[in-house]
């Protein structure tokens, strides 16, 4: 529950650039581009796994409008992660700006910079390329088998933190943890499950595709405006693969047109950065629709295998799992993404046996990279289709059987410290859970009550309800790090200057709403700045559900120091002591009222008149916890018996992310998120040819749902106080992501006795399931 | 290049144009940038525009196709001192997350509602439904634009 | 599409005269939206059929009349007794295309997805031809072929002619697909007519799950003079389904499309004649 009142904070104003952004003023990369750009076009490689043997590239250059031809005979060949991490990065180098092999089909063979894109798009077709065509891998199941085809057998690529790494038999990571004895709880229980589960292909389909543009200035620095969660990141990562130092290189990132985490990866900027130095001009690089599917990040595929064992009265006794992930060609996000598929949803439920193995394992299919939800979204779908499967198996209502299990306020879990990113995690006590509340908010609003067996429904039309417990985290603790700079100005109005990275979410608006609060002002009076390299203080950028709790914190403490400057200030001009001053809407006063400055008159006498100086300040700040937020989702689904068509009726998801700083955006959080989880449960997917091409790269045939597919969704916040939060808050951004393909195909379940194991669950999957007599075995998907 | 003249937010205008330019090429080449290409196949919405009152997507249809007609686009409808009821409904629902689906789907929208001031809901939902948004669920979007059709909110918006 | 130039005609003449003078390098435009599926064509002109005033669409003594550039917003929100396209026209693509695209260019060059042949040879549409003179064929000898191949240079699709739905007859139309917008898996449209509850003539059209659209004879003769309920309608569809060859889109199975149109034409065929039912005098 909320402990305090607020004036700022929790209140549902206007996000800061909402009106600019409907208004559509030139906001985006692509807006802001020079008249005089050259446009880059990428040749990607038509095949899936290949060495280029020769390419010639003189006619393209030859052609009249064609300023640079970049490829793997005339640029660095540096060993690098195109994963936007901290450093150093957990994600093994295997990649170069180009190389002269082809793990992908799309993979980049050459860049061509041309006056227009039509020239562009011919100096391609005129480039000459050999290859010698290598067998291609494109399971898991294939890629780690023996003798099979090596996909980086480059001398470079290497883990570059100590952790276990096997290029030569595909393995870009692993991960072995085991707390208690596993089998000793598999054999105390009286009922065991063993299944396995796969997560299909997806996309995070940000509406504004990857797109980048550089420059050189004046100063021949190269000045770099991408669309990016990581402007950091991506700075040290150029500077990394271009050979230059650091200081070289300045990274706006203006308006992001959605990111969902495919724009913590550094995708286009190297190749602008490097075409910026050959042409000297400035350069444009947009993905088409296409691209963005095959060529930019995705989520990483997972084979999952579920074992548990429970007792009849409902305890867990042990709970084993082995996730492994096709991390594609490249090996971006591979270790983390599986660890967290462990560390962020081993927790949820009170345990004393677990295992768990992660690997991530190299195809020529794809890159997986950081996606919502992060490895939690692939273990929710096992794990919580496990738990009704097991409730079923011990006689228990689902809902029950999650409850009497679920982690509470107080209680702490082995697996935060043996599970981190990449190395330990680190300790900590659940201080905030209302998830208890969630579930029976949740479930009243779902008529959870009325619930049936599947056993007892008839007809072609079958109803069903079901449901999913979630948790995730709330930032890095101990590894991720976010700044903030605030300076007053003399009308009482403030700069913000922050690292942080604002990718659609409203983030800005969060962080001026923590100043304002704390500053004792209205949100008008901050003007945010995020994010610049050259101008704002360094922040790791947006992923890991980490921006309001933890740069949150670091406006926070700015915002405190700037406050008590202020006060003394006050002090000085009323000639009394801070002890007898207090704050209220941008006007300092003494308590009893008798006297009083504005803001306004302090930034002018701190400037002006005595003991002139910059009132403001600098802080950063790292976190020692992750708080989790938690949900229960609920999905009320129709079938079809005749064709298997499933439509959802109603979702519910109810949702403790603490005190929700700004209530209607941590809603849209939620809102935007299960949506996204219903079309990856329910329509998107992959269709790749035998070659490894995929072949539904656009909106046409990928599916995404639109306002006339919409079920009734309702969002129920469930504020709790997170002590360690800026105003009690964590995070809501991911966990929203996971509820729908667990709730779903536990809703399905129920209506008509069909078990999905694979997404998506398509009419077709559900018919076969229903003829077969409810379950058809799955296949890897390719 | 030939030239076609057309009225572009409310002013008669002429340009010479390439023969397989789409209207979304030409416009944001002319500074308009407001109108988002979020496909290039007529899939997504952003690109969204209202010709001769209709909402069509700007970037499967060429600059030729708008020799005589009427076009809007979002640089038209309204501005800081003056938001169009629609621009102020979304912003203030929280409907504007990323904001890159938000020209198109003001502009689809205000086709609609300048031709059926009192849509329903089930219309308005049918009329959007050509507006890709990833971010919000299209939740806020709905509520936003629902209430802008509600009775008695035009004499307001005038 | 590559375009090398344009025309905007202002009459019919006009854009048969630019054609024929341009042969194959001339390329009618109506709501370009088809165009997107074509970008590998060779250099073209553009003829724009907008302005022709070939959009109205008019009710005559025994159906309608629609102009080929009528949009498929304009048959949506057309409205008389009989009319049954709007039904069709709801649940095409997206408002923006539903906007732009036109009838005559959903129906000249067709995909094994699209949306208007079905329902056009349910009703046994006829399409109306200018050429040196008015030609007009049936949507059966129209749809055999693909149907651009019935147009010589300067031939233009003018009007399509749909029959009323009258008294005794319904019209059942289904279109199976994952979303809204999403391409079909499976189009069926019926038509029927009862005469003395017995099934005085029937026409079964399908789509996206086959090749290309198709009626379907064998379940219409076995309907005809048949006593309609769903256990003549599922016999008919188990019997008749061979004479299609079956083809999954879009990563469905073959089986499962054969599927899909057996269980849509038997609701489709339920919708018709329910509609027949409460549509007598
Ligand atoms: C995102 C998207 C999704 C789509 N989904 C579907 C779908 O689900 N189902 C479906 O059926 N269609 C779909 N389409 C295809 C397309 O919209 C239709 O085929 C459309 O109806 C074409 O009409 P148009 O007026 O835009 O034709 P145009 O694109 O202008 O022309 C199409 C073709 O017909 C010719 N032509 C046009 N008019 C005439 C005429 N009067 N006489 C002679 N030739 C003529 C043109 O030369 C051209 O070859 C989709 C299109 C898009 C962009
Ligand atoms: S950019 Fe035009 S519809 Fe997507
Ligand atoms: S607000 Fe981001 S796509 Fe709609």
């Amino acid at each position: 529950m909320s402990k305090r009142k607020f004036s700022v904070v929790n209140q549902p104003l206007r996000k800061i650039d909402a009106m600019s952004l409907a208004l559509g003023k030139p906001s985006y990369v692509g807006d802001l581009k020079p008249a005089d750009a050259l446009v880059i076009k990428m040749l990607g490689s038509p095949h899936a796994h290949a060495r280029i043997t020769s390419i010639d590239v003189s006619a393209a250059e030859a052609m009249p409008g064609v300023k640079a031809v970049l490829h793997h005979g005339n640029v660095p060949r540096i060993v690098h992660t195109t994963a936007g991490q901290g450093y150093p990065e957990p994600s093994p180098y295997d990649t170069f700006m180009f190389d002269n092999k082809v793990r992908f089909v799309g993979d980049r063979v050459a860049a061509v910079a041309a006056e227009s894109e039509k020239i562009a798009k011919a100096a391609l077709k005129a480039i000459r390329v050999e290859y010698e065509v290598l067998e291609p891998v494109f399971r898991i199941q294939d890629a780690m088998k023996d003798g099979a085809p090596v996909i980086h057998d480059e001398p470079e690529a290497k883990a570059v933190i100590p952790v276990p790494y096997d290029k030569d038999r595909n393995m870009a990571a692993k991960v072995d943890m085991e707390i208690g004895d596993f089998e000793r709880g598999m054999a105390e229980a009286d009922e065991t499950i063993d299944y396995p589960f796969y997560n299909h292909y997806a996309q995070h389909c940000p509406i504004e595709p990857h797109v980048s543009m550089a420059w050189l200035d004046r100063e021949d620095r190269i000045i770099i405006t991408t669309s990016t969660q990581v402007p950091f990141h991506c700075r040290r990562i150029v500077a990394q693969t271009l050979g230059i130092p650091v200081q070289r290189i300045r990274v706006i990132k203006p308006r992001i047109g959605g990111g969902f985490g495919a724009k913590q990866e550094i995708i286009l900027e190297d190749v602008v950065a490097m075409m910026a130095l050959r042409t000297r001009r400035p350069v444009y690089w947009e993905y088409t629709r296409e691209e963005e599917f095959v060529a930019a990040r995705t989520r990483h595929p997972m084979l999952m295998r579920l074992r548990m064992g429970a007792k009849r009265d409902g305890t867990i006794t042990a709970v084993g799992l082995d996730a492994t992930s096709n991390t594609g060609w490249n090996g971006s996000q591979g270790l983390t993404v599986v660890c967290n598929s462990g560390s962020k949803m081993l927790p949820l439920y009170k345990c004393d046996h677990i295992h768990f193995l992660g690997m991530a394992v190299y195809t020529n299919l794809p890159a997986g990279g950081a996606y919502r939800g992060y490895g939690a979204t692939q273990s929710a779908f096992a794990y919580e289709s496990a738990m009704d499967e097991m409730a079923e198996k011990i006689g228990m209502d689902p809902l029950e059987f999650r409850s009497r299990n679920h982690i509470r306020s107080g209680d702490t879990s082995p697996v935060f410290r043996a599970l981190g990113e990449g190395r330990e995690g680190v300790d900590q006590a659940i201080t905030s859970c209302e998830l208890a509340r969630c579930i029976k908010a949740g479930a009243k609003a779902i008529g959870w009550r009325k619930r049936k067996p599947h056993t007892e429904k008839t007809g072609r039309y079958r109803r069903g309800i079901g449901m999913a417990c979630l948790m995730q985290g709330s930032a890095i603790p101990e590894i991720d790090m976010g700044a903030a700079t605030l300076k007053m100005n003399e009308d009482g109005s403030f700069n913000l200057l922050m690292g942080a990275t604002d990718l659609g979410t409203g983030s800005d608006t969060v962080l001026a709403q923590i100043a304002a609060e704390q500053l004792g002002t209205r949100l008008d009076k901050i003007i945010v700045y995020s994010s610049d390299t050259d101008m704002t203080p360094f922040d790791v950028g947006a992923y890991a559900s980490s921006t309001t709790y933890l740069s949150g914190q670091a406006v926070l403490d700015v915002a405190r120091k700037v406050r008590k400057q202020i006060l003394q200030v006050g002090a000085d001009m009323l000639d009394c002591s801070v002890r007898e001053l207090t704050i209220a809407d941008g006007v300092v006063m003494r308590k009893d009222g008798s006297e009083q400055v504005t803001f306004s008159e302090i930034a002018l006498h701190s400037m002006y008149s005595a003991n002139q100086f910059q009132i403001g300040d600098i802080s950063s700040k790292i976190v020692h916890h992750s708080p989790p937020p938690f949900a229960a989702h609920f999905a009320d689904v129709e079938v079809d018996t005749m064709t298997g068509q499933v439509r959802v009726i109603k979702y519910v998801a109810a949702a403790d992310c603490g005190t929700p700083i700004h209530p209607r955006l941590a809603e849209g959080q939620v809102e935007g998120a299960v949506m996204n989880g219903i079309c990856y449960a329910l329509t998107e997917e992959y269709l790749f040819n035998p070659q490894g091409r995929m072949t539904n790269g656009n909106f046409g045939d990928y599916k995404l749902y639109t306002t006339s597919d919409l079920p009734e969704m309702e969002t129920i916040l469930v504020p709790s106080y997170e002590k360690t939060g800026p105003y009690g808050a964590k995070s809501i951004a991911e966990i929203g992501i996971n509820g729908p393909l667990p709730a779903i195909a536990n809703a399905i379940y129920n209506a008509c006795g069909v078990r999905l194991r694979s997404g998506p669950f398509t009419a077709e999957k559900i018919w076969r399931s229903l003829q077969a007599g409810g379950e058809i075995p799955f296949e890897e998907g390719h | 290049m030939k030239e076609i003249t057309f009225t572009l937010n409310g002013e008669v205008r002429t340009f010479r144009i390439e023969p397989d330019e789409t209207l979304i090429d030409l416009l944001r080449r002319n500074q308009l940038t407001g109108t988002k290409r979020g496909c290039d196949t007529g899939m997504c919405g952003s690109c969204a525009v209202i010709m001769d009152g209709r909402a069509v997507n700007a970037c499967i249809l060429y600059a030729f196709q708008v020799e005589g007609r009427t076009i809007e686009t979002i640089e038209g409808v309204g501005d800081f001192d003056r938001p169009h009821p629609l621009q102020t409904a979304l912003a203030d629902a929280g409907a504007v997350q990323c904001g890159f689906c938000t020209p198109g789907m003001v502009m689809t929208a205000k086709a609609l509602l300048d031709q059926q001031p009192n849509a329903t809901e089930t219309e308005i939902k049918k009329h959007l439904d050509g507006n890709l948004c990833r971010c919000t669920g299209y939740v806020k979007i709905l509520d936003a634009v629902i209430q802008c059709a509600a009775p008695g909110t035009e004499e307001e918006a005038s | 599409m590559n375009y090398i130039d344009f025309t905007i005609p202002q009459t019919l003449t006009e854009a048969r005269d630019a054609l024929k003078a341009l042969g194959p390098e001339g390329m009618p435009v109506a709501g370009s939206t088809l165009h997107v599926f074509l970008r590998d064509e060779a250099p073209k002109v553009a003829v724009d059929l907008r302005q022709l005033g070939l959009n109205r669409i008019d009710a005559e003594a025994d159906g309608f009349v629609v102009g080929a550039t009528a949009t498929v917003t304009d048959m949506d929100e057309y409205a008389a007794p009989g009319w049954v396209l709007d039904r069709v026209a709801c649940e095409f693509v997206t408002q923006p295309i539903r906007n732009m695209a036109t009838i005559g260019g959903s129906i000249v060059r067709v995909f094994p997805w699209s949306d208007w042949p079905v329902p056009l040879l349910a009703l046994d549409a006829q399409l109306v031809i200018t050429g040196d003179d008015e030609r007009t064929m049936g949507s059966s000898e129209f749809f055999a072929v693909q149907p651009f191949h019935h147009l010589h240079p300067g031939d233009l699709l003018t009007a399509v002619q749909v029959p009323a739905l009258r008294t005794g007859e319904g019209f059942g139309y289904f279109k199976e697909r994952r979303t809204s917008t999403d391409f079909s898996r499976c189009t069926v449209a019926v038509w029927l007519q009862l005469a003395q509850h017995k099934i005085a003539a029937v026409r079964v059209a399908i789509g996206a799950a086959t090749p290309m659209p198709r009626r379907m004879p064998a379940i219409e003769s076995a309907l005809t003079g048949a006593r309609p309920g769903p256990d003549a309608f599922t016999q008919a569809v188990q019997a008749g389904l061979d004479e299609a060859r079956w083809k999954g889109l879009h990563g469905i199975s073959d089986d499962y499309a054969r599927h899909l149109a057996s269980v849509r034409i038997v609701d489709a065929l339920t919708a018709a004649w329910t509609e027949a039912k409460g549509n007598t005098e």
